[in-house]
């Protein structure tokens, strides 16, 4: 019985500590869009990806029928898989959106130098 | 016959007038790419007599020294050198390459640092490793890869114009001379090691060789 009270509470604190996570998140997220002079549409995935995460630390049980068909035995175990998939696609995103930049800004810089150099690019 | 060198420069103050003088009486143009730096490696290289170009914003060795290389294409330049501006090359030894690869109807030549006690330890094991991934990768046999020192057609330059920004070309440039099939040879150059030369860091190797392999599958 107190084994049971014990792992309940664990249970307990963790999700507190989760959803303050989340919530502190959300304000960062509020935050950085006020102070850069973002609009909503450029920040509504991050709000609804920390709302997410905030329900799913709240209602854990929700995800059971999906963490059955995956074989895992918690939730939490999903939520890092998640986690992970979705920090790999946004550092994929991230180096393919920098490596753009880099060759736009190379661009620019070359023509620049050409131009004060006195000389058109010819190849 | 115009021969144009090209020097790529970032924060060489102390060293690229030197280089300068000691190489504009051995060709016709010599062109600084100053690469955005933060001391008077522009001034320098314009007292020194350097066609000096400056670069708005910090863009690494290869962007530089291409578009010394793309000025030098355009203003007609029929062969192009390239050399560092930290002073580790000797512009003495440009009429060497020149002479070689026009006796030898060559496209490129590698002016090579004897891969030697000289050398220093890291950079030789390095300079190893990388050889016999170029090899291996595309049969090209060039003792020290990552030379900068370099001296080729105009013709050439238009196939080898690589696609690096950093220090990635010196390891681009072998890997498209030996895609393009072009003629080459490596010629022993003197080299002066230096507390002050900079150069490419064992990460940049790792890179080098990294990039190498993609190169073999991408292009």
């Amino acid at each position: 019985m107190d084994d049971v009270i014990v792992e309940v509470s664990e249970m307990i604190l963790i999700q507190i500590l989760g959803v303050l996570f989340g919530l502190a998140m959300l304000y960062v997220t509020y935050d950085y869009c006020k102070r850069k002079g973002l609009k909503l549409k450029d920040i509504a995935g991050w709000v609804v990806l920390w709302c997410v995460f905030i329900l799913v630390i709240l209602f854990p049980a929700a995800l059971l029928f999906v963490t059955e068909k995956l074989n895992l035995t918690r939730a939490i175990d999903l939520m890092m898989i998640a986690s992970f998939v979705v920090v790999i696609y946004l550092i994929f995103d991230l180096y393919s959106r920098i490596k753009k930049n880099e060759r736009n800004v190379g661009k620019m810089v070359e023509a620049m130098a050409l131009r004060d150099a006195g000389t058109d690019r010819r190849t | 016959m115009k021969m144009c060198a090209v020097i790529p420069a970032y924060n060489e103050e102390k060293t690229v007038g030197k280089v300068v003088e000691k190489t504009r009486d051995l060709v016709d143009e010599v062109i600084v790419v100053d690469d955005c730096s933060t001391d008077n490696t522009f001034q320098e290289a314009k007292k020194a007599g350097a066609r000096a170009v400056r670069l708005i914003i910090n863009m690494g060795a290869g962007f530089s020294t291409r578009v010394g290389c793309d000025i030098a294409a355009n203003d007609g330049a029929d062969i192009i050198i390239t050399l560092d501006a930290d002073g580790q090359h000797d512009p003495a030894e440009i009429p060497r390459l020149v002479q070689v690869m026009e006796e030898k109807g060559l496209d490129i030549v590698f002016g090579s640092r004897p891969v030697n006690n000289e050398m220093p330890l890291i950079k030789r094991i390095g300079n190893t490793g990388l050889y016999w991934i170029s090899y291996l990768l595309y049969k090209i046999k060039i003792k020290d890869t990552q030379t900068g020192y370099h001296a080729f057609t105009r013709e050439a330059y238009e196939k080898i114009r690589w696609e690096s920004n950093r220090y990635g070309v010196v390891s681009e440039i072998p890997v498209r001379v030996a895609k393009n099939g072009l003629k080459y040879e490596e010629v022993i150059i003197k080299t002066i090691y230096t507390d002050k030369v900079r150069g490419i860091s064992v990460l940049d190797g790792l890179k080098s060789g990294w990039m190498m392999l993609l190169w073999r599958f991408q292009r």
